[in-house]
C-alpha cells in the first residue's frame, strides 16, 4: 500500500494540475467574453427579486407571459421539501421594483402586499460597491490565511517578519477605506518591523527583510495605490516559494479549490449572489483545515514513516471532508427549492469540498512528498 | 469514568448559562407584532410587543384562539365593547371592526430572528452628497423624529460606514411595513412657504421656533363636512410660531400687497410647498398686512369616502406637515439604494426546514463517525459537543439580542460543520500510535485546531464592514462559534476522549 503511493504520487499530482490549468484557461476565456470572472445576479448588479406566495399559479405560463414584457426575467418555484408542494415562486430582474410589481400584479390579478409577497430591491451603484468590497474581503481573507500558514510552517523569523509587513500592506491596498482596518494593518506593520529587527536572521534573510521593510513602509504610508496589490501578492508568493514549500502547498491547494469551484459554478450557469461570494469565503476556511492537518502531521512530527503518516492523515482528513459533504448535501436537499440564498451557499461548498479532496490528497500531499523526498536526498548527499 | 475534569465542568456551566440566556418560555397568549397606526386599538393605547392574554374574558393561548375569538365577536358587524387584557394592563374600546393588529404566538425563546425570517422592512438610504460623520448622525436623528411623529416604535435607525467609506442610513422596521415607508424616508422633507414667488419661511429651527402638536388648544381637527358630491372633508388646523426674523420677512412682503375683492383677505395667498410641490394655500387675513406676526395658523384638509377616512387623512396630512416644519429640510437629496420588504409568511416554514435539515445532517454525521470509529461513547460525545456548540452560539446571540438572519444561520451551519471536523481531528489523535502520551497527542490536535481557528477568524474580519454590514451576521455567528469551540467545547471534548480512551 505504502509502496503504491511511492510509485503513483507523481502521477496523482498531474490530475489536479491538469484540472487547475483547464480551469484557469476556461476562466480566462470567460473573462474575455463577460468582462468578469463570474456571472452576477441582481444582488450584485442591482435589480429586484420578488417572491410571491401563491400555491396555484402556473409557473411556466407565468414565465412565458411575463417574460415577454420583461426579457431578463428569471422565474423559480418555491416549494416545501417535506410535501414537495409548490408554495409560490420568485422572480428576478434588473428592472425596478415598481415596474416588475406592476407587471406581476397585472398577470396575477391581485395586489402584491406584505402578506403575500416579499420584495427585495438593490440599487445598481450600491450593488457594484458590494461586489468590490466583497472581492476586497476575499483577497484580504486569502492573504491573512496565507500569512498564518506561513508563520506556522516556515522557519526563518526575519522572513516571517518581512511577509507580515507585505501581507498587511496588501490588506491595506485591498481594503483601502476602512479606518479600523488601516490602523490595525499599520500596527501589524510596526510589530512586524520590530520583530524583524529584534530577531537575528541569516545574512541573506536580513538583507531581504531590510529591503522589504523599507519599501512596504514607504508604500503603506505614502503611496497606497490599488495597482500595487498584484505586485505585492507576487512578491509574497516568491517568498512562500523560496522559504516554505509546505506553506506554498497549502496556499496553492486553497487557491485551486476556489479557482476550480468558480469554473464549475460558471459552467453550471449559476449567477452568483452576495451569499455565493460569502460561500467562497467559507470555502477558504474549510479547505485549509485538512491541509493544515496534513502538513502539521508530516512536517512538524519527526517520528514515523512519511507514507504511514500520510495515510493516517488521509484517513482523518477524508472523514472530516466526507462528514462535511454529507451534512451539506443533506442541507442542500432540504432547502433546495425554498431558499435561493442557502441553496447557493451549499452548492458552492459542496463543489468546493469535492475539489478539496483532490487538492488536499493529490496535490498538497504530493508536493509535500516531493519536498520531503528532496530534503531526504539532500541529507543523504551530505552524509 | 471517574470525576469530570475542569474543562468538562466549564463546558457544562457555559451550557447551562446559554440555556438560561435562551430561556425557553411556555407563556401562553399572543404577542402583538404590529398595530395599524391611528386605528381604534392604537388610539386606545395598545402597542407593538404587548402580550394579549384574553379578550372579553375569553382566554387566548395561541394565534388560532385569537382568530377564532375575534372572528366570533365581530361576526354580526355591530359595534361592541372590546376588553383586551394584556400581560400588564387592560384596554377597553367600542368598535364595530376587528382590531387592526397582527399577532403571533408568544416566542418560545429569547432568540431573536432577523427580518428575513420574521418579516419586516429594511431600507438603506444614501445622500447625494458625501456626508460627514456629524451630518450622518443628524440625518439619523431627524429620521428618528419623523418615525416617532408617525407613531412607529419598533424601528431601528442607524448610520453605517462600509468598506469603501460610503455612508448609509439603515432603517429596519420589524413586522408589518407601513405602506408609506418609502415616502417617509426618502423625501427630502423640504418645506417652504411662499407669497407670490417670494419665500417667506422654511421648515426647521431657523425660521420656525415652535410647532404646536398634541395640544388640543392649538392643534387638531377643526371640523368635518360633506360636500355636494358626497365626499367627506375634514379640516385641520395648527399653530406655528415664527422666529422674529421670519416674521419680519412676512411683514415686509405683505406690506406691498393689495386687498382682494371682498376686502377681508390679501390678494396673494400664503402657499405651502412640500418638496417643491404645492401642498396647500392659505388666505391671509387683511389685518396681518405689514404686521410682524410670529404666530401663524396653518390649515389644511383631508378627504375620504367616509368620515373616518377623511378624518384619518386629515390627521395624517397634519402630522406630515408638522414633522416637516419641525425637522426642517435636509440640505441634500436622499436615495433609497436598497429596499427590502420581507413577508413574515414563510418564516416558520423556514425555521422548521432549517431544523429538519440540521437535525438530519447531525444525525448522519454521528452515524458516519460511529461506523468509522466503531466507538459508541466517543460518537455520542462528539454529537453532544456539536450540539453544545449550537446551544452556546444561540445563547450568546440571545444574550446580546443579536437578530438571527440568514447570514447568521449560514454562519452557524459553517461553524457546526467545522466543529465536527475538528472533533474528528481530536478523536483521531486519540486513536493514533500509543507511543506518545495521550496528553501530547491532545496537545497536537489542539495545535492544528488553533491554527485553523486563527486563519478563519482572520478571514472573516473584513466581512464585518463589507456591503454596508448586511452580512456581518455570518462573521458574527462564525466567530462566536469557533471561539467557543477553541476555548470551551473542543478542550472539553479532548478531555472526554481522554476519559473514554483511558
Amino acid at each position: 500500500m505504502t509502496n503504491w503511493y511511492d510509485k503513483t504520487y507523481k502521477f496523482l499530482l498531474i490530475i489536479p494540475a491538469i484540472i487547475l490549468v483547464v480551469s484557469l484557461i476556461y476562466l480566462a476565456g470567460f473573462y474575455n467574453q463577460n468582462g468578469d470572472i463570474i456571472r452576477k445576479d441582481v444582488s450584485l448588479t442591482g435589480g429586484t427579486t420578488i417572491s410571491v406566495f401563491d400555491e396555484n399559479v402556473d409557473i411556466e405560463e407565468l414565465e412565458r407571459v411575463v417574460g415577454n414584457e420583461i426579457p431578463d426575467l428569471t422565474v423559480r418555484e418555491i416549494s416545501d421539501f417535506r410535501t414537495g408542494r409548490q408554495k409560490g415562486f420568485f422572480v428576478e430582474t434588473v428592472e425596478s421594483a415598481e415596474r416588475i410589481k406592476e407587471v406581476l400584479e397585472d398577470y396575477l390579478g391581485y395586489e402584491l402586499n406584505q402578506d403575500n409577497s416579499s420584495v427585495e430591491f438593490t440599487g445598481a451603484t450600491l450593488s457594484s460597491g458590494f461586489y468590490q468590497q466583497l472581492r476586497g474581503s476575499i483577497i484580504a481573507a486569502f492573504l491573512l490565511m496565507a500569512w498564518v500558514v506561513f508563520l506556522i510552517f516556515s522557519e526563518s523569523p526575519t522572513i516571517k517578519a518581512a511577509t507580515t509587513m507585505l501581507t498587511f500592506l496588501g490588506i491595506r491596498l485591498a481594503l483601502p477605506e476602512i479606518k479600523i482596518i488601516t490602523s490595525l494593518a499599520g500596527i501589524m506593520m510596526i510589530l512586524g518591523l520590530a520583530y524583524g529587527l529584534i530577531r537575528k536572521g541569516g545574512l541573506r534573510e536580513s538583507r531581504w527583510f531590510k529591503i522589504i521593510a523599507a519599501i512596504s513602509l514607504l508604500l503603506f504610508f505614502f503611496y497606497p495605490a490599488y495597482w500595487l496589490l498584484l505586485p505585492t501578492i507576487v512578491v509574497l508568493l516568491a517568498f512562500y516559494t523560496i522559504y516554505s514549500i509546505p506553506s506554498l502547498a497549502v496556499i496553492l491547494s486553497a487557491f485551486a479549490d476556489i479557482t476550480m469551484t468558480v469554473a464549475v459554478v460558471n459552467m453550471l450557469g449559476i449567477d452568483l449572489s452576495i451569499a455565493g461570494i460569502i460561500a467562497f469565503l467559507m470555502l477558504i476556511g474549510y479547505s485549509v483545515d485538512t491541509d493544515i492537518l496534513l502538513t502539521s502531521r508530516l512536517i512538524k512530527r519527526k517520528e514515523g514513516d512519511v507514507n504511514k503518516k500520510m495515510f493516517e492523515a488521509l484517513k482523518t482528513g477524508t472523514t472530516m471532508t466526507i462528514t462535511s459533504i454529507v451534512a451539506i448535501a443533506i442541507s442542500l436537499l432540504v432547502i433546495y427549492n425554498f431558499s435561493g440564498i442557502l441553496r447557493q451557499i451549499f452548492t458552492i461548498l459542496l463543489i468546493g469540498l469535492g475539489f478539496d479532496l483532490i487538492n488536499t490528497w493529490c496535490s498538497n500531499a504530493g508536493i509535500l512528498k516531493l519536498y520531503i523526498e528532496k530534503k531526504r536526498r539532500a541529507r543523504e548527499w551530505e552524509d | 469514568m471517574g470525576r469530570l475534569t475542569l474543562r468538562i465542568w466549564i463546558l457544562i456551566v457555559i451550557l447551562g448559562l446559554s440555556l438560561l440566556a435562551i430561556r425557553p418560555s411556555f407563556e401562553s397568549g399572543v404577542i402583538v407584532r404590529s398595530v395599524e397606526k391611528n386605528s381604534s386599538v392604537f388610539e386606545a393605547g395598545l402597542r407593538q410587543g404587548e402580550i394579549i392574554k384574553s379578550i372579553n374574558g375569553q382566554t387566548i393561548s395561541d394565534k388560532s384562539d385569537y382568530a377564532e375569538i375575534v372572528g366570533g365577536l365581530f361576526a354580526s358587524g355591530e359595534e361592541i365593547r372590546l376588553d383586551i387584557t394584556t400581560k400588564n394592563i387592560e384596554y377597553t374600546l367600542l368598535t364595530s371592526e376587528p382590531p387592526l393588529i397582527s399577532v403571533d404566538d408568544v416566542p418560545r425563546t429569547k432568540i431573536q430572528t432577523g427580518l428575513d425570517l420574521r418579516g419586516g422592512a429594511r431600507a438603506l438610504i444614501q445622500a447625494d452628497v458625501e456626508l460627514s460623520d456629524e451630518e450622518l448622525a443628524d440625518l439619523v436623528e431627524i429620521s428618528r423624529n419623523r418615525f416617532d411623529v408617525f407613531g412607529l416604535t419598533d424601528v431601528n435607525i442607524k448610520g453605517i460606514t462600509d468598506l469603501s467609506g460610503n455612508k448609509f442610513m439603515l432603517i429596519e422596521v420589524a413586522g408589518a411595513t407601513p405602506s408609506d415607508l418609502e415616502e417617509l424616508i426618502a423625501k427630502q422633507g423640504k418645506f417652504e412657504a411662499k407669497i407670490g414667488n417670494e419665500s417667506v419661511f422654511f421648515g426647521g429651527k431657523q425660521d420656525i421656533s415652535d410647532v404646536c402638536r398634541n395640544d388640543a388648544t392649538c392643534a387638531g381637527i377643526s371640523g368635518c363636512i360633506t360636500n355636494e358630491e358626497g365626499t367627506e372633508i375634514c379640516n385641520f388646523r395648527f399653530v406655528i410660531y415664527l422666529t422674529e426674523e421670519a416674521a419680519k420677512r412676512h411683514a415686509e412682503i405683505t406690506k406691498g400687497l393689495s386687498l382682494d375683492e371682498s376686502g377681508r383677505y390679501l390678494s396673494e395667498k400664503l402657499r405651502l410647498f412640500v418638496d417643491d410641490q404645492e401642498a396647500d394655500s392659505l388666505l391671509i387675513s387683511s389685518d396681518l398686512k405689514g404686521q410682524v406676526a410670529t404666530q401663524i395658523a396653518i390649515q389644511g384638509s383631508g378627504v375620504g369616502e367616509t368620515r373616518e377616512d377623511a378624518f384619518f387623512d386629515a390627521k395624517n396630512s397634519m402630522n406630515k406637515l408638522q414633522t416637516i416644519m419641525i425637522t426642517g429640510s435636509l440640505p441634500y437629496k436622499l436615495e433609497i439604494v436598497k429596499l427590502d420588504t420581507i413577508s413574515p409568511n414563510l418564516g416558520s416554514d423556514f425555521t422548521n426546514l432549517i431544523l429538519l435539515g440540521g437535525g438530519i445532517a447531525i444525525l448522519l454525521v454521528a452515524i458516519i463517525i460511529f461506523v468509522r470509529y466503531k466507538k459508541l461513547k466517543a460518537s455520542l460525545a462528539l454529537l453532544f459537543t456539536a450540539l453544545s456548540e449550537l446551544v452556546i452560539i444561540l445563547g450568546v446571540a440571545a444574550l446580546i439580542k443579536w437578530n438571527l438572519d440568514l447570514p447568521s444561520i449560514a454562519g452557524i451551519l459553517a461553524t457546526v460543520g467545522t466543529g465536527v471536523d475538528q472533533q474528528i481531528v481530536i478523536l483521531d489523535e486519540a486513536e493514533r500510535s500509543r507511543e506518545i502520551s495521550i496528553k501530547e497527542r491532545m496537545k497536537r490536535a489542539l495545535f492544528v485546531i488553533g491554527t485553523a481557528y486563527l486563519t478563519t477568524v482572520a478571514s472573516l474580519i473584513p466581512l464585518y464592514w463589507a456591503g454596508a454590514g448586511l452580512f456581518k451576521g455570518f462573521a458574527f455567528t462564525t466567530i462566536i462559534g469557533i471561539t467557543a469551540g477553541v476555548l470551551i467545547t473542543r478542550p472539553a471534548f479532548a478531555d472526554m476522549v481522554k476519559k473514554i480512551e483511558g
